[in-house]
Parts: C-alpha cells; structure tokens; sequence
C-alpha cells in the first residue's frame, strides 16, 4: 500500500490543523505589531525632527503625501467604479442565458468577480496606508540622519 | 520562414565569442536584476539596457520598516523601490553608490571602475504606475555618481507608455497600459533602441531571423535548486553566421514578473494549472531581439524564472530576486553579489556561451 493511500489519523490531522491555525494567528498578530512599531517609531523619529526644528520639511513632505494619497484613493475609486460598470453589463445580459447550467455559471461567475473587486480594493487600501509608513519612515530616518551628522561635532 | 523554438532540448553550447563585449538589459524585475548583474560582473559587460528598474540594492534603503532584514527588503522593494508615496520617498542614490563601493571593496562584487566606459540606456514610461518615474531617474543618478559619462547614458522619460517592453506588435496591449503581459504597443522596438545606444555600430534588421532559438537545460547552472526560483529551460537566440563559426558578442535578456515562459497565473488565490495563459514565451519570441541580433552576430541569452509560494520561497509572482527571496539566509540576504545564486547561474550561462 503507498503513503498517500494511508489516510491520516483523525486526531493527526486536527493536531496539524491546530498548529497551522496557531501559526497563521501568531503570523498575523506579528505582522499587526510590525505595523504599530513602524508607526511608533515614526512618531517617535518625527518628534525629534520637529525638536531640531526641521518641522517645516516635515509638514510639506506631510502634505505632499496627503496629495499623493488623495491621488491614488481617486484612482482606486474609478478602478472600483469600472469594475462594477462591467459587472453591471454582465448582469444585464444574464438573460440571454440559454440553459439553466449556463445560468448558474454565469451567476457565480458574477458572484466570484464581485468577491475579487471586493478583495482588491480591500488590498489597495492597505497598501496605500503600508505605503505611507513605510515611505515616511523611510524620509524621516533619513532626513534625522542628517540632522545628526551637522549636529555631530568635528573630528579632532 | 517565422521564428520558432526548437524543440529539442539541448545543453547549452559554447561559440566564437568576443569575451568582456557582452551586455545585458531587462523589464521590471529584470531591470532590477540587470543593474544587479551589470554591477556584480562588470567586467564582463560594455553596457546596459534599464527598462522600469531601480538603482543597486535599493530593496536596502530603510532597515526601520519591519524586525526581520527579509520582511523589511520586501516592504521596502514595494513601497520604496516601486511605487514611493512622493519622488522624497524614492530610494537615493548615494546610498546605492555606498553599498556598490562596499560590496566591491568587499570583493563581492568586480572593480567599479569597470563601469566607467559602459554605456547605459534607462527607460521609464511617464505613464508607468507600477515602478514610477522617480524611483528610474535615480538609477540614473545612481551610475552618474559612480562615475559613468553623462554622456554614454541615454534616459527616455517622455514616452507616454505603462509599465512595459514596448513593441510594435499589433497583438500587444496599448501603450499607456500597465496590465500583464506587460507587452505594450508603441510602434517601435525598445529592444532595438536599447541595443543600438549600447552598441552604436549596429546594422538595422535586414528581415527575418534565419538562425535558432535554442531551448536549454538550466537546471545544471544552479543546481535544481528550488530556492533559485529558476525554470527548467531557458533559451538562446543564435544567428546563422555565428552556428557557422562567425565571432559574436553575447546580449543577455531578462524578462520581467509574471513572463517566464511557465509562468501560472494565479486565480482566487490558486494555481491557474487549468488554463495557463501562453504568453510566456512572447518576452523571448516577439520583443525584437532576435531581429535585430540577427544582423548582428548577437547570441542572445534568455534565462528563465519561475513563480514558486511554498513555506521558505515567496515568488508568487515569478520574479527576479532583487530583494533577497532566493537567499539561504533570509536574516543576511544575498541577492546582489557574485555568489547569489541567480547571478552566479547566469554568468555561468554566459561564460558556457564564451562570453
């Protein structure tokens, strides 16, 4: 008899069900705190920035970002609106269907689209607000660093 | 008679091949790759093509944006190296200039001063949403800072094309759009402009391609090692006069995500393995290179990468490594030198060619 012909025990299977949900759970809570310290630490970074009175730059680096979210929330938002532009003309011509198998595809076709615009724009969004931690902590590292190195007094 | 691979699978051979006359270019991933390769083995390159990539190591830029060195190389390749909120969020140069001069005073790489006479021609679509513009001009200034002659480097950014090999396929998508396959029609061939900046005393196309694309075994040039993320076969245009013995210059062709030629798209989350989409091999059958090498005596080299999501290898979307996913240690990623195991595995392709 081969392995695979071997179905596994009833509790093996729930015991490697248990540890995949655990690890998937302690995934994501590791990742959500990957998300609170970048932005702690942004806050953190920004503070020392304003104390070193490099404030200005950093409320128009602040503004410039809020233009380019703006941008891409726009862009998101005519993405989702085309999306359901065409699923509205899928729909329309649901009745031209010509047996009920064909039907039942085309509705869970439609359904299966409407999941996926859905997930997409779920994900655009994220990725948005992981953008705009990422990419400010990233400017204001960098701009701190600078103000280290002219604060730094000359070697002797 | 029209271009066809052939069928046969063969082991990659060697020709009559001018050695340290080779010269790389690529799309996307590819573009990322080929400033990573250019870099590592500079002494065997007179120049390269930049299609949408950014500058050396740029997935490095910010340790700060996660706990773990690979997490934070993936994070920062998204939203630093490919699409940064504003152009202040782009990946600076002079950070890549500092880690190509450590990397090569560590031996990791070949000598900078390779670099100095090589000819560069970079690339961005103004209507390019998935590597913007901004990230591209400092790849620019990035070998501009090396030391490279304004002069030798030619940089396009008033096309109004997506993110894209551009073409002049009727097949192709239109030119502003940034969609999969990433083929965009725009009347010319990109891969002709680029060659011809790099090598400036190239003949025109004189008509069909009458020599062979190869199809070769690549597992030997990397072990078969699943981390490598590379495809069992990868491809080489040889022209007629160079199968006759005539000498040749090597070019080598790197496709961008998602256009190996096994690449399986993903549908709700799972493998499309019911239809695959067959446009994997139009990045090596229809971008031009072929023609115009033709003309030429240009082997062209078309190494191939594969999509692979298992536990220890995230390349879903069938990438080159630019940020350290094919690297045995994902605490000191090793994507970017001499010994990463994508770039040994190309070189070792283009010295079996002779190059």
């Amino acid at each position: 008899m081969t392995d695979h012909a071997t179905p596994p025990a009833p509790a093996a299977t729930a015991g490697s069900m248990a540890t995949a949900l655990a690890a998937h759970a302690a995934k994501r809570q590791a990742l959500v705190n990957g998300a609170a310290t970048r932005t702690a630490q942004l806050a953190t970074t920004m503070a020392k920035l304003f104390a070193a009175g490099r404030g200005p730059d950093a409320i128009a680096e602040f503004f410039a970002v809020q233009a380019a979210v703006q941008r891409r929330l726009f862009d998101q938002q005519r993405d989702f609106a085309a999306g359901l532009q065409a699923l509205a003309a899928q729909w329309r011509q649901l009745p031209s269907a010509n047996s009920l198998t064909n039907l039942m595809a085309q509705e869970s076709n439609l359904a299966a689209q409407y999941g996926l615009l859905l997930s997409a724009q779920a994900t655009s969004l994220l990725e948005v607000a992981e953008g705009v931690t990422v990419g400010y902590g990233y400017w204001a590292e960098r701009h701190y660093a600078e103000v280290q190195a002219t604060a730094a007094p000359p070697a002797p | 008679m029209p271009l066809t691979p052939n069928r046969k699978v063969v082991q990659l051979g060697g020709y009559t091949v001018q050695r340290g006359q080779s010269s790389v270019s690529g799309l996307s991933s590819g573009a990322f790759m080929t400033v990573q390769l250019h870099l590592a083995h500079s002494a065997s390159f007179v120049g390269a093509g930049v299609v949408a990539g950014g500058p050396y190591r740029c997935a490095e830029a910010f340790r700060g944006s996660a706990a773990l060195p690979s997490e934070a190389y993936m994070l920062n390749s998204l939203y630093i190296c490919m699409a940064p909120m504003t152009p202040q969020m782009a990946p600076q140069a002079k950070q890549s200039v500092a880690l190509a001069r450590q990397a090569a005073a560590a031996g990791q790489i070949d000598p900078i001063e390779n670099l100095l006479d090589d000819r560069l021609y970079i690339f961005t679509g103004s209507k390019d949403t998935v590597v913007y513009s901004p990230v591209v001009a400092n790849t620019r200034h990035f070998y501009e800072a090396l030391g490279v002659p304004p002069a030798q480097i030619q940089y396009v950014d008033d096309v109004p094309a997506g993110h894209s090999m551009i073409t002049d396929n009727p097949e192709d998508s239109p030119l502003g759009a940034n969609q999969p396959p990433y083929l965009n029609n725009g009347g010319f061939m990109l891969s002709h402009r680029i060659l011809r900046h790099i090598y400036p005393d190239l003949r025109p196309p004189a008509g069909l391609p009458t020599g062979e694309m190869v199809c070769f075994d690549q597992t030997e040039f990397f072990g078969n090692l699943p981390r490598a993320s590379m495809s069992p076969f990868g491809y080489a245009y040889v022209p007629r006069a160079v199968l006759e013995g005539a000498p040749a210059r090597v070019h080598i062709a790197l496709h961008g995500c998602s256009q190996g030629y096994n690449f399986t798209s993903l549908l709700d989350g799972r493998a499309q393995t019911a239809s695959q989409p067959p446009y994997g091999n139009r990045y090596f059958m229809t971008t031009g290179y072929a023609d115009i090498a033709d003309s030429n005596d240009l082997i062209v080299l078309f190494p191939q990468v594969q999509g692979l999501e298992t536990g220890a290898l995230m390349n879903p979307d069938g990438c080159w490594d630019w940020w350290g996913y094919s690297s045995e240690d994902q605490n000191a990623p090793d994507y970017f030198g001499k010994s990463a195991i994508q770039i040994q595995a190309i070189h070792a392709m283009l010295t079996r060619l002779g190059g």
